[in-house]
């Protein structure tokens, strides 16, 4: 059985390889189909034909590195994705962090932070914005430079609106942003608890002992051994009681130390650590 | 690392099928006219609306004699069982044997996409996919259809005269050269004759 698939497949797991040799950026534990199809659309993009060119040229060419970062690893994320999680979290989370005279919250894998301001709103009509801190995260630089802006397209507001509206939350999505022309200003009362920062799930370390972890449609795009590296990691960051959220395709279920956590909602996948 | 290799056992065949506008009652009539027992894998994206979540996974398993599960994450495939998409998720076939999502932006205003399917699907197992396009009133699933044939795959469409919507049929026929038009009796004949 030979290991690699074929040529292609060859050129993928060399190419990352030689990304992580070159500058300790490790995706090869990233689910194979999806990042395939990312860099088939890089190669397009800077117009390059083949893998072992691009190899070649981002072992030399740093600034090319930076735009592969840039576009290789952006997320599409969207305000109150999911709105009965929302819902939920509102249910079951708050009430035991307005118990907390601090409250240190991860948000990892923020991408352009629709999720971050979402969660900060939550916070504030349930009254305890001020006394939390919001870190939100992201390997890619160019997303979290977007995020801190706090300034969004308009195209998707109607999605937002209807999002927020089934959120369980007071009032309407438009008190928290000025409208511009072809986009939205988010309040920046809601950016003043909102630290984002870059991390990198796969290589940094532990992040503080959180109280509530956000990771939402980010382990979806790792392979089984990555995502249970990274759980573990979230496992370490978060105090007793603490609660870890997951995207709707993901689940504590292969993780070998799940038995740490309890469920406190299947559907909306709420993890939380008891142990 | 832990490079993963393809079980030649767990399926036969890998049928992917796409289904738009009028696509549930299309796979209905379909999938119960597969005989079983079957060795393909057959995975299915639907277009569906993306703020629901889909019990479809759940009515189909119902009325079939075999597995319609809602694909899991990383979930390997098994010859002889239905993996349908979920709502606001890109499905996506690995080398490895198994399925994974993406939140990747919509192709072709879909999400999930059926030319992610398919060309996942060619990239991973070449001339083993059998890329089936029923009813839709777009355009998704005609690339896709076209990469399945680029890698030796095989291409079946449903008769655009019988579709409810015929527009996605059209449009691979419109592009690819495909193996075969038919009713969704004719394709699952043509299903049910795979080895």
């Amino acid at each position: 059985m030979p290991k690699y698939q074929n040529d292609e497949d060859y050129d993928i797991h060399a190419l990352l390889e030689t990304i992580y040799l070159k500058w300790g950026y490790d995706f090869r534990g990233y689910s194979k189909a999806s990042i395939t199809r990312r860099i088939f659309f890089f190669l397009k993009e800077e117009k390059i034909t083949r893998i072992p060119e691009l190899q070649y040229q981002l072992v030399r060419d740093k600034a090319l590195f930076y735009r592969f970062i840039r576009d290789v690893t952006v997320n599409v994320t969207e305000m109150f994705r999911d709105p009965e999680f929302y819902l939920s979290v509102k249910q079951n989370i708050i009430p035991q962090l307005k118990t907390y005279p601090h409250i240190k919250i991860w948000h990892a894998g923020c991408a352009t932070g629709e999720e971050a301001y979402s969660l900060a709103i939550l916070l504030d009509q349930s009254g305890i914005l001020g006394r939390s801190t919001i870190y939100a995260t992201d390997i890619n630089r160019t997303v979290l430079d977007r995020a801190k802006k706090g300034i969004f397209s308009d195209s998707f507001l109607q999605q937002y609106e209807k999002n927020f509206n089934n959120s369980g939350l007071t009032g309407n999505l438009s008190d928290y942003f000025e409208k511009g022309y072809d986009h939205v200003i988010m309040d920046s009362r809601l950016r003043k608890n909102i630290v984002f920062t870059e991390h990198d799930l796969v290589i940094d370390h532990v992040f503080g002992e959180m109280q509530l972890i956000f990771c939402r449609n980010v382990l979806i795009y790792f392979t089984r051994e990555l995502q249970n590296q990274v759980i573990d990691l979230f496992s370490e960051s978060l105090d007793f009681g603490g609660y870890l959220c997951l995207g709707g395709k993901e689940t504590l279920d292969f993780f070998s130390g799940k038995d740490k956590f309890i469920t406190k909602d299947a559907d909306n996948k709420i993890y939380q650590k008891t142990k | 690392m832990n490079i993963s290799t393809v079980n030649e056992d767990a399926f036969s065949r890998l049928v992917v099928i796409g289904a738009s506008w009028g696509g549930v009652d299309a796979l209905r009539v379909l999938l119960q006219k597969i005989t079983v027992p079957f060795n393909f894998a057959i995975v299915v994206v639907i277009h569906q609306d993306r703020s629901k979540k889909s019990a479809l996974s759940q009515i189909f398993t119902e009325i079939m004699p075999f597995s319609v599960l809602e694909a899991g994450d990383k979930q390997p495939l098994v010859g002889g069982e239905v993996y349908v998409s979920t709502p606001n998720y890109h499905l996506l076939v690995e080398q490895n044997g198994t399925l994974s999502h993406t939140v990747d932006r919509l192709v072709n205003y879909s999400r999930p996409s059926i030319d992610v399917l398919f060309h996942t699907a060619a990239d991973a197992y070449g001339d083993r996919v059998v890329a089936v396009v029923l009813t839709g009133a777009n355009k998704d699933g005609a690339e896709g259809a076209r990469c399945v044939k680029q890698r030796g795959g095989q291409v079946f469409v449903q008769d655009p005269k019988e579709a409810e919507a015929k527009a996605m049929p059209l449009a691979t026929i419109d592009i690819v050269d495909v193996d075969f038009i038919g009713d969704l009796d004719a394709l699952a004949s043509k299903l049910n004759a795979l080895v």
